[in-house]
């Protein structure tokens, strides 16, 4: 069950010609494969393309209507793989991950496909997630598109622009039987805007008639000498050409001409929204996109069309690339291009742009302020003044900077996997320092405060392969943390049979939360829900146990005390041989989004609902925060001391607690504090239970009287 | 003259509803014939705290087609700010994405720390008033007030508060009325929504601007006035500690009784003593505040009285919005060690148990995994009554005896030291490392003991007052104790000829 549902979103996907889509960028691109006959469908989930598979594996109903195949693929590289019927068979086929870290998965079955060329046509849809807020490393997708020859779309990021990308990049496809990558920016993914839609099309070939059909492809698609070598000739002779002469006839690229002809500006298909409004913001543009120097926007980043470029340039005293990310191989092909047709055109680009980070509009504009110097109709007016005024002190007021503490990434309230890493850390102090090898997802956060355990995280699934150097030896063993999603994705291969074919002697804690959580909570294999269009419920401890790990402990994620001592005896044991952890307990969203629904109907059916929540006695509290050193749950907030004797402020459970029990469990586990209490609010109880809580009441209310009033009056 | 496109970045929390903020702003403006687009980073909110979603607006009317709308908020160039924290507004400002030319910056007053706020072991809080008066300075229009209790009070999701306050400023071109529809329009948990809604609506039209109130909420008893010993503390001490006096005195009645109240006053007396008006007793202040929370310090018996109090439970009922005649449980979790329950018993069978291995193992085992006991209910509420009656007993308990000694070498100390006042001063506030419960009062008591045999080595050196403050930092810095080791090692290697 994935994060958001869809079923008002599916509504949309059947819209008819001439009628009006509004919603997200990422929704409008799964439109536009249903208005393009695509035959199959596939990828696996990350931001921000997750929201495609999710609307998808909906719309399971749209799919059969249209007889398209989808398949929620195990990993990026099942994904690209998945592409190799298109070589075949003349299907359409499209296929979507997160980038780059799905694409560095896939590149292997990207290369061998690209090698092979398609007959259908098919998309690699990209969500490309670079800039602020990013949550991968920073790389460019650009380099895989260049080293495997396929071919790369950056459309404008607008619905209109980017449903027709998808659809002529199919085309693209077929014209040059070759893959086309589709990247979208994380903005654009989820840019909210309205396009008229087509009809959608069905399949010209469903998967069904294509088993019908068998062909062999033969020889011809064997990835091996001496056919790659002729692959790699038809790369270069047959495909290249023809894709360029269809960039060119379909006028892929745009050019938006303007007056100050002597300059102009290439760009990014991706970046043309900012950069038209840092001309706006110079006077040098309106707001429908009206410049006064003209515009190359390369809708397809790569190949480059030479002759474009070079018509584009001739007789331009200076052209500005603007290209985000780096290397600039954009700036780079165009110096050379210019070069060899010996253009006098100067090039400028990263210099004047900085050479890494996002292109916020401010960055390029404070470029083109430079750029296009000579060209500004109000140059004496100071547009970029404000920059001037950005992070200094307001009159009246200072030290803001100092007051203002940085908000770092966090589990959520109620997460299980916080009592593992609480555990973890309590651990630490019991047997000492013991090295702990983190991964991708919601599980990496044990590298951060308050828990900050171990040493990197070094690819999905990868946690125990990056410790496989490790020699582990009793009482001195790596824990590689693992969430049950990189677990699937390839953790299973590369982290438990890599280490018992090594015979290991570390420790795999495999931290299972039912669903790919970091990803949106999708489905995945070990998922104890029923999905009856998947096949769930397959147990992570068989599969470990069915490679041959012969010490496997599972436990419940909450219970810090049964957490805490399957650890130590993982870690101290004398025997030896891999062992494996499995802390699983439901990720605190999903679980949410499931009760929430079910407390509601028990609520208007007048029914006995128990709600739990947790506190704090200010009293109590001696403010050392113990707690939030070993917990850090974000509903714990804190409060002045009510008490005048004491400064420190007190911890204070806030509204958004949603009663998991961890600060209870902390507090007993670690010996901490009498100041956590819980609370279990009864709602529609029945009348005796109503009436047994108010006889206590009375009684307590008795006891209390009779020591309160006698020692007010006690000196 | 083509108008100018209307910017709005929302800055909002997760669970603070800033996405659903982003549709109803887009939905209100599309209805009303504008164009809208809005773009964000969703699902960050969630686990890392913040986020912006942006909307971009434009009038329909005359426009040839769509302008091009940037897909993020640019410094300088932004009509609207929306915040769902302080913290979140003042970074706003700090991004420049709050100008005092164009900028209505709306939000909520309350704040949520930081992590790196509450791990601190001081108080790690930055200071709001600071960042609250930089918003003033910053905004063209500033409308703030604590919408996190307006969203409990009413119900709903802060967005809909942050929404009302939004219509309520005016800055948009739109009716109360066409927020309002978006809002039914949605259908779901209307009237909450609405009722938010109003609240917001009205506070922004009346330009508030306000930090959240301060809780006026007190946990402790109240001074004893006109008592006899409250008419001795008149009569001992100068009018400036009276304030102060009335609350220990109070709290140490509760505590023990009127004559340990008079034992702490007696205690006291000597500090004042030597203290003066001209330096505003600032001495005599913290060593009477320090003195008696430590004579009120929460071992078990003082834990279970106050678990027990009619105060508390209001405090419980009050702090969770519950209704009065309502049917709740409270259920504690208190987990003694063996050490706690040696402080219970009298001095001379808990000095002999406390040093038995044996013992320890014992109690240990019988203390282990902690309780949980419901104070509501009867049964647990008269284990803690109980509990909370033995007080008599503790004057000869073997807890007392450890912390009557501990305040006497305490006193002495400071009366030791009327040469440097400065120097009195920091190691009075040395005894604020000697709290909390278990392992971590352990760790106190020994950074407390390790900082008091240096002070041999400080002793007579000028800056002395001020490497004792160090010193007690350093003994916060971490949880194993090694910064207080390296700091004193530090020390005992820069001062060895003074110490010998």
């Amino acid at each position: 069950m994935a994060e958001r549902s869809f079923t008002k979103e599916i509504d949309k996907l059947r819209l008819g010609s001439g009628e009006e889509f509004n919603g997200e960028g990422i929704l409008a691109v799964t439109k536009a494969l249903l208005e393009s006959g695509v035959s199959y469908v596939g990828g696996y989930q990350g931001a921000p393309i997750s929201h495609l598979l999710d609307v998808l594996s909906d719309a399971r109903d749209i799919l059969a209507d249209t007889g398209i195949e989808f398949v929620a693929s195990s990993s990026e590289a099942a994904a690209a793989a998945m592409l190799g019927v298109s070589a075949t068979y003349p299907l359409r086929g499209a296929v979507a991950w997160k980038s780059t870290v799905g694409t560095n998965v896939a590149s292997d079955a990207l290369a061998n496909l690209a090698s092979t060329g398609v007959t259908g046509g098919a998309l690699i849809i990209l969500g490309e997630d670079y800039g602020e807020g990013s949550s991968i490393m920073q790389e460019r997708t650009h380099a895989f598109a260049m080293k495997s020859q396929v071919w790369l779309l950056d459309p404008r990021p607008n619905l209109p622009s980017i449903v027709k990308a998808v659809k002529t990049g199919f085309e693209l496809s077929e014209a040059s039987r070759t893959p086309v990558m589709l990247t979208l920016r994380i903005r654009a993914c989820h840019l909210y805007g309205r396009f008229t839609c087509g009809d959608n099309v069905r399949p010209a070939m469903t998967m069904r008639e294509a088993m019908e059909e068998t062909r062999d492809f033969g020889a011809e698609g064997y990835t091996g000498p001496p056919h790659t070598l002729r692959h790699e000739q038809e790369k270069i002779h047959s495909r290249f050409p023809a894709a360029l002469d269809f960039i060119r006839r379909e006028k892929l690229n745009e050019i938006f001409d303007g007056p100050d002809d002597d300059l102009g500006i290439i760009v990014q298909g991706g970046m043309y929204n900012n950069l038209i409004r840092a001309l706006t913001q110079l006077d040098l543009c309106d707001v429908f996109g009206a410049s006064r120097i003209p515009i190359y926007v390369l809708n397809v980043t790569y190949p480059l069309c030479n002759d474009e470029v070079e018509d584009f340039c001739r007789g331009k005293r200076s052209v500005l690339v603007v290209e985000e990310g780096q290397p600039e191989f954009i700036e780079e092909a165009v110096r050379a291009i210019l070069h060899k047709s010996a253009l006098a055109t100067t090039v400028m680009g990263k210099g004047e742009l900085p050479r890494a980070g996002e292109y916020s509009v401010e960055v390029i504009r404070n470029a083109l302020a430079v750029f296009a110097a000579g060209k500004r109709p109000n140059a004496s007016r100071d547009v970029i003044r404000v920059d001037a005024a950005v992070g200094t002190t307001p009159a009246g007021a200072a030290g803001l900077a100092q007051n203002i503490a940085p908000r770092s990434p966090s589990l959520c309230t109620g997460c299980p996997e916080r009592p593992v890493f609480t555990a973890m850390k309590m651990l630490r102090q019991e047997l000492g320092h013991f090295h702990v090898s983190g991964d991708i997802g919601c599980n990496g956060f044990v590298l951060l405060p308050p828990f900050g355990l171990g040493q990197g995280t070094f690819g999905y699934g990868l946690s125990a392969a990056s410790a496989s150097a490790l020699p582990g030896v009793p009482g001195k063993r790596s824990i590689s943390v693992m969430g049950d999603g990189g677990f699937w994705h390839n953790g299973l291969s590369s982290g438990v049979v890599n280490a018992i074919y090594n015979k290991s002697d570390n420790v795999i804690l495999v931290v299972d939360n039912d669903y790919s959580a970091a990803t949106g909570g999708q489905d995945i294999p070990s998922t104890r829900a029923t999905n009856i269009a998947r096949s769930t419920k397959h147990d992570i401890g068989d599969a470990v146990r069915g490679v041959g790990v012969n010490w496997v402990r599972e436990v419940t994620s909450y219970d810090i005390e049964e957490v805490k001592g399957a650890l130590r005896d993982a870690l101290t044991t004398e025997e030896t041989g891999l062992k494996v952890v499995i802390a699983t307990s439901e990720c605190m969203l999903n679980r949410q989004r499931r009760e929430k629904q079910v407390v509601k109907k028990k609520l208007s059916a007048g029914q006995r609902v128990v709600r739990q929540k947790f506190g704090v006695d200010a009293e109590t509290c001696t403010g050392d925060r113990s707690c939030m050193r070993l917990s850090g749950c974000p509903s714990l907030g804190l409060r002045d001391n009510p008490d005048p004797l004491k400064r420190e402020p007190v911890v204070h459970v806030e509204e958004s607690c949603v009663g998991c029990g961890h600060c209870g469990e902390v507090a007993h586990a670690a010996v901490l504090c009498p100041s956590f209490y819980r609370l279990d609010i009864v709602t529609n109880e029945c009348p005796s239970e109503r009436w047994r809580a108010r006889l206590r009441r009375s009684v307590i209310g008795f006891l209390q009287r009779r020591i309160e009033p006698i020692e007010a009056n006690a000196s | 003259m083509t108008a100018r496109i209307t910017t709005i970045a929302i800055n909002a929390m997760g669970g603070h509803g800033g996405g659903v903020l982003a549709d109803w702003i887009a939905e209100t403006a599309e209805a009303e014939g504008y164009f809208a687009q809005i773009t964000s980073v969703p699902g960050f909110a969630q686990r890392s705290g913040a986020t912006i979603y942006y909307v971009e607006i434009y009038p329909r009317a005359g426009a040839p087609a769509a302008p091009v709308f940037a897909l993020m908020a640019v410094p300088g160039h932004t009509d609207i700010v929306i915040a769902s924290e302080l913290a979140e507004g003042g970074r706003s400002v700090l991004r420049g994405l709050v100008t005092p030319d164009r900028t209505t910056l709306i939000t909520s007053s309350h704040r949520e720390y930081t992590t790196e706020e509450k791990l601190s072991r001081f108080d790690g809080r930055r200071d709001s008033t600071v960042v609250f008066d930089n918003c003033v300075a910053a905004a063209k229009r500033f409308v703030a007030f604590d919408m996190r209790e307006i969203s409990a009070q009413a119900g709903c999701p802060l967005s809909a508060v942050l929404f009302g306050t939004l219509a309520g400023a005016a800055v948009l071109p739109f009716a109360r009325d066409a927020f309002e529809r978006t809002i039914r329009h949605g259908g779901i948990a209307v009237a909450a929504n609405l009722r938010g809604f109003a609240t917001g609506y009205d506070r922004a039209v009346a330009g508030t601007q306000s930090l959240p109130d301060v809780e006026v909420r007190t946990t402790v008893p109240e001074a004893p006035i006109g008592t006899d010993l409250a008419a001795e503390v008149r009569r001992r001490f100068p009018a400036q500690l009276h304030d102060l006096l009335d609350l220990a005195v109070a709290r140490l009645i509760e505590y023990q009784g009127a004559g340990y109240a008079r034992r702490y006053l007696d205690r006291l007396q000597p500090i004042v003593a030597t203290d003066t008006a001209g330096r505003g007793y600032a001495l005599s202040l913290e060593v009477a505040r320090l003195l008696a929370l430590r004579m009120a310090h929460e071992d078990v018996i003082r834990v279970a009285d106050i678990k027990t109090r009619r105060r508390r439970f209001a405090s419980v009922a009050s702090e969770n919005r519950l209704v009065a005649d309502g049917t709740w449980d409270v259920t504690e979790f208190l987990a003694p060690r063996p050490e706690e329950a040696f402080d219970l018993l009298p001095a001379s069978i808990g000095k002999r148990l406390a040093a038995s291995p044996l013992a320890h193992r014992m109690f240990g085992k019988l203390l282990h995994g902690g309780f949980t006991i419901r104070t509501s209910r009867l049964r647990g509420f008269l284990l803690l009554y109980v509990i909370a009656r033995l007080r008599g007993l503790r004057p000869y308990s073997l807890g007392q005896q450890i912390e009557s000694r501990l305040i006497d070498e305490w006193l002495d100390l400071l009366r030791g030291m009327s040469a440097d006042y400065a120097l009195a001063l920091s190691t009075a506030q040395l005894l604020t490392l000697v709290r909390g419960y278990g392992s971590t009062l352990e760790r106190g008591r020994q950074s407390y003991h390790a900082i008091v045999a240096a002070l041999s080595l400080l002793i007579g050196h000028a800056d002395a007052a001020e490497r004792v403050d160090a010193l007690r930092e350093a003994a916060l810095a971490d949880e194993d104790g090694k910064a207080l080791d390296r700091a004193i090692d530090a020390l005992s290697q820069s001062l060895p000829a003074r110490a010998a």
